[in-house]
C-alpha cells in the first residue's frame, strides 16, 4: 500500500508556513486548519516538532499569549525569510505539481 | 542573591508551578517525555522550554475535556521526531554539573572534617579521604540510573557517573595496596597540612565563579528564545 504520510512529511512545512502566514496563530489551531484541508492524520505533536525545527532555521518567530481558556499560548509568526522559503516553496510545488499531473495524465490517455 | 539566578531558574519555577494543575496522567507523561529528551536531545534551556510548552499543550487539552495523548499522539515518536540540540553545549552542561556535584561532595566532606576535629586553625589530609568521594559518586551512579530506568529505552542510560566511579575506585585501590597500613601505601606520604578555613574559601570560590559563568551561558541561551509570557 502506497505510504501518503511520506508523501505529506516532505510538503508539510510549506503547508504549515502557509497556514501561519494567513494569521498569527497557535499548534492546536494550525492542526485544525491543516485536518480541515484534508491532513485528516495530523495531530499538535506531529506539527511541534516540525515547528521547533522551523523556529530555529529562523523561520517563524513565536511568543506566548495568554488564552481565553485560561493558559498562555505559544502563537506563531513568519519572519522575513519564512516569508522567502514560503514563496520558494509555492513555486517548486507549483512546479512539481504539473510535472507530476502531467505525467500521470498522460499514462491515462 | 539575585545574581545567583538565571532564566532557567525562573523558567523551572514557572514550570512547575504550572504543572501542579495538570493531571496526574498529565503530569507523568510530562516527565517521562522530559527525562527521555534530557538524556540525548536537548540542552537544558531547550528542555525547560519543551516541558513549558507542554504543560500549556496538556492544560488546554485539559480545559477541553481531552488529554495530552490524544494531542501528541505516541509519546516516543514525538520525542524521537524533536530536533536535537547543540551536542558541544550539552557536553559542556553535563561537565558543569558533574563538576558542581563533585564540589558540593568537596565542602560537605570538608565541613564535616573540620567541624570534627574541633574546628582546628591547621587540618590534616590524607588521601584515605578519598573513601568519602567514592560514597558520593557512588551515590550519584545509583540515582542517576534509578532516575534513568523509567525512559523507554534503558540502551540510553548514561554511564558517565559509574566510568568517574570507577576511576576513583581505581585510584582508591592503587593508592590503599596495602594491608598491614591502615592509610594505604601513600596514605602517610600524601598526608598534608593547610589553614582549616583556607580549602572552604577556594572551594566556595570556585563554586561562586563556575555559577556565574553557567548564568552567563544560560543568559546567552535565553537571549535567543521567546521564553516570557
Amino acid at each position: 500500500m502506497y505510504d501518503q504520510a511520506q508523501l505529506m512529511r516532505g510538503t508539510l512545512e510549506g503547508c504549515i508556513l502557509k497556514v501561519i502566514s494567513l494569521e498569527t496563530t497557535y499548534g492546536y489551531e494550525i492542526a485544525a486548519k491543516l485536518q480541515q484541508y484534508g491532513f485528516s492524520e495530523i495531530k499538535e505533536g506531529t506539527l511541534y516538532p516540525l515547528l521547533v525545527r522551523l523556529e530555529k532555521k529562523q523561520m517563524i518567530t513565536s511568543t506566548f499569549c495568554p488564552s481565553p481558556l485560561g493558559p498562555s499560548r505559544k502563537y506563531y509568526s513568519l519572519t522575513l525569510e519564512g516569508k522567502q522559503l514560503l514563496k520558494e516553496f509555492e513555486v517548486c510545488w507549483k512546479e512539481i505539481a504539473k510535472v507530476v499531473n502531467t505525467i500521470l495524465e498522460e499514462e491515462t490517455k | 542573591m539575585r545574581w545567583l539566578h538565571n532564566e532557567l531558574d525562573i523558567l523551572c519555577k514557572e514550570n512547575k508551578l504550572r504543572k501542579a494543575y495538570v493531571s496526574q496522567e498529565g503530569q507523568d507523561s510530562i516527565t517521562h517525555m522530559i527525562e527521555y529528551v534530557g538524556e540525548l536531545k536537548l540542552n537544558l534551556f531547550e528542555l525547560a522550554i519543551l516541558e513549558k510548552d507542554l504543560i500549556g499543550m496538556a492544560l488546554e487539552a485539559e480545559h477541553s475535556g481531552q488529554s495530552l495523548a490524544s494531542r501528541i499522539g505516541d509519546e516516543k515518536e514525538f520525542c524521537d521526531n524533536l530536533p536535537h540540540g547543540n551536542r558541544k553545549a550539552q557536553m559542556g552542561e553535563m561537565l558543569f554539573f558533574h563538576l558542581k556535584n563533585a564540589l558540593g561532595a568537596g565542602a560537605i566532606i570538608y565541613a564535616m572534617l573540620y567541624c570534627f576535629n574541633g574546628f582546628q586553625a591547621k587540618m590534616e589530609f590524607s588521601v584515605s579521604y578519598l573513601v568519602f568521594v567514592l560514597c558520593w559518586w557512588l551515590f550519584c551512579s545509583v540515582s542517576e540510573v534509578v532516575i534513568n530506568s523509567v525512559c523507554w529505552d534503558k540502551k540510553r542510560r548514561s554511564h558517565l557517573s559509574f566510568a568517574v566511579f570507577a576511576i576513583i575506585l581505581a585510584i582508591w585501590l592503587l593508592l590503599s595496596w596495602n594491608t598491614s597500613n591502615p592509610y594505604g601505601v601513600l596514605g602517610e606520604t600524601c598526608t598534608f597540612y593547610t589553614y582549616g578555613f583556607l580549602p572552604m574559601t577556594i572551594l566556595a570560590l570556585i563554586w561562586v565563579t563556575m555559577r556565574l559563568l553557567f548564568n552567563a551561558y544560560i543568559h546567552k541561551q535565553a537571549k535567543g528564545c521567546n521564553w516570557q509570557n
